[in-house]
C-alpha cells in the first residue's frame, strides 16, 4: 500500500477570505476596555489584605479611645514615691519650699501662686522630712497644718512623715 | 622582698587623695572651708560606724541655709550623729536610713533607747518609720513621755497600720496646731491654711 498522503487542495475564494479575516488580531478600543473592567467589578480581596486589616483595626480603635479618654494622672512610675501637696497662704512676692528633700536649697523648689495661695506638689519616698517655707528669701515660716519639728537653729520648722 | 620606693610613694599619694575625692561637694559649696572639713570628719567617722552620711550632710546644709554660725552647725551635726548611733544600737543593724532618721528624731525629742528597741520587737519585719516619727511628733508637741510612748506602744501592740498611727498623731497633736498666736507686731503676715495635704 502506498503512503497515505493528503494533498492540500486550494480553498474556495470566499473561504480563504473568511480565514484571513479571522486570523487578524483583535483590536479593542480604550473605552471598551474600561467598560469591560468596570463590569467585572473590583479585584477580589485576598487573604493578605484581610490579615493586615485585622491587625491594624484594633490598634486604630485603641488609639482613638486613648484620645477620647480623660487625662487622669497615673499611679506614678512605681518608684515608691508618694505625691505630697504643699500649700501656704501668704502675701509674698515668692515662696520657696526648703527642706531635707532638696538639700535645703532655697532655689530648688518655688511654689506657684494661685491668688493668695502658694502651691507645690512633690513626689517623695517614704521617710521623715523636715522643711519650712522661705518667704521672699527672708522669713522662715513653718507649715501650720503639720507638726512642728525640733529645731537646732532657732527657726520654725515643720515635719512630714511619708508612709510606705 | 624589696619595696620599690616609687610604688610606695604612689600608694601613699593615692591614699592621701582618697579622702579629698570622697568629700561631699555640697559641703564644700555651701559651708566655709573650715566648717566643711569639720563636718566631713564627723560624716566620715559616722560612715566608719556604718551610719548614714546623708542626714548629717542635710543637717549641715539646713544650718547653712538658716544662717546659723559654724559652732551651732557643727554641734547640731555631732548631736545628730550621736542620736543616729543610739538609734542604730536600739533598732539593730538592719534598720534602714529612714528608720534611723526617725529614731534619731524620737531620741532628740525625748524618747528612750529602750522604747525604740521595744518598738522594734513589737513590729518585727515591718517598717518603723511612721511609728518612730509619730513618737517624735507627739513628744515635740509637748505630750508627756508616758502618754506619748504609751499611745505608740499600745498601737504597735495591736498591730495598727501606718495610717492609723498618723491618724492618732493628728488627733493628739491637733490642739497644738492652734498654738498661741503671737502679738500682731510679731506675727508674720501669713495666714495658715487648713491641712489639705495628701497622704499615702
Amino acid at each position: 500500500m502506498d503512503a497515505d498522503t493528503h494533498d492540500e487542495a486550494p480553498l474556495e475564494p470566499w473561504l480563504a477570505e473568511a480565514v484571513a479575516t479571522l486570523q487578524q488580531p483583535v483590536a479593542l478600543s480604550e473605552g471598551y476596555r474600561i467598560r469591560a473592567l468596570a463590569a467585572l467589578g473590583p479585584p477580589a480581596r485576598g487573604p493578605a489584605r484581610r490579615w493586615r486589616l485585622a491587625v491594624a483595626l484594633p490598634f486604630a480603635v485603641a488609639a482613638g479611645l486613648a484620645l477620647l479618654l480623660p487625662r487622669v494622672p497615673g499611679p506614678g512610675p512605681g518608684d515608691g514615691r508618694s505625691p505630697v501637696a504643699f500649700h501656704v497662704s501668704a502675701p509674698a512676692r515668692e515662696v520657696a519650699l526648703v527642706g531635707d528633700f532638696n538639700n535645703w536649697d532655697p532655689a530648688a523648689n518655688r511654689l506657684e501662686r494661685q491668688g493668695r495661695t502658694w502651691n507645690l506638689t512633690l513626689r517623695l519616698p517614704p521617710g521623715r522630712y523636715r522643711y519650712a517655707y522661705l518667704v521672699d528669701g527672708q522669713r522662715w515660716l513653718p507649715d501650720p497644718g503639720f507638726p512642728a519639728a525640733g529645731d537646732d537653729f532657732g527657726t520654725p520648722t515643720a515635719v512630714i512623715t511619708v508612709a510606705h | 622582698m624589696r619595696t620599690d620606693p616609687r610604688r610606695l610613694a604612689g600608694l601613699l599619694l593615692l591614699l592621701a587623695a582618697t579622702p579629698l575625692a570622697a568629700q561631699d561637694a555640697r559641703l564644700q559649696e555651701r559651708l566655709p572651708a573650715g566648717l566643711a572639713r569639720e563636718v566631713q570628719r564627723v560624716v566620715d567617722s559616722a560612715a566608719r560606724s556604718t551610719l548614714p552620711a546623708e542626714p548629717l550632710v542635710l543637717k549641715a546644709l539646713e544650718g547653712a541655709s538658716k544662717g546659723a554660725d559654724s559652732a551651732r552647725i557643727l554641734a547640731a551635726v555631732r548631736t545628730l550623729a550621736t542620736n543616729l548611733g543610739s538609734a542604730r544600737a536600739a533598732l539593730g543593724p538592719a534598720a534602714s536610713e529612714a528608720e534611723l532618721v526617725a529614731g534619731a528624731a524620737a531620741l532628740r525629742a525625748g524618747a528612750t533607747a529602750p522604747s525604740l528597741a521595744t518598738l522594734r520587737q513589737l513590729r518585727k519585719g515591718e517598717p518603723l518609720v511612721v511609728p518612730l516619727s509619730v513618737l517624735a511628733d507627739l513628744l515635740t508637741a509637748g505630750l508627756t513621755s508616758d502618754r506619748a510612748w504609751g499611745s505608740v506602744r499600745e498601737m504597735a501592740t495591736r498591730g495598727a497600720s501606718d495610717a492609723a498611727f498618723l491618724a492618732m498623731r493628728d488627733d493628739l497633736v491637733t490642739p497644738a496646731r492652734g498654738r498661741s498666736v503671737p502679738p500682731a507686731a510679731e506675727q508674720p503676715p501669713t495666714t495658715p491654711l487648713p491641712p489639705t495635704r495628701s497622704r499615702p
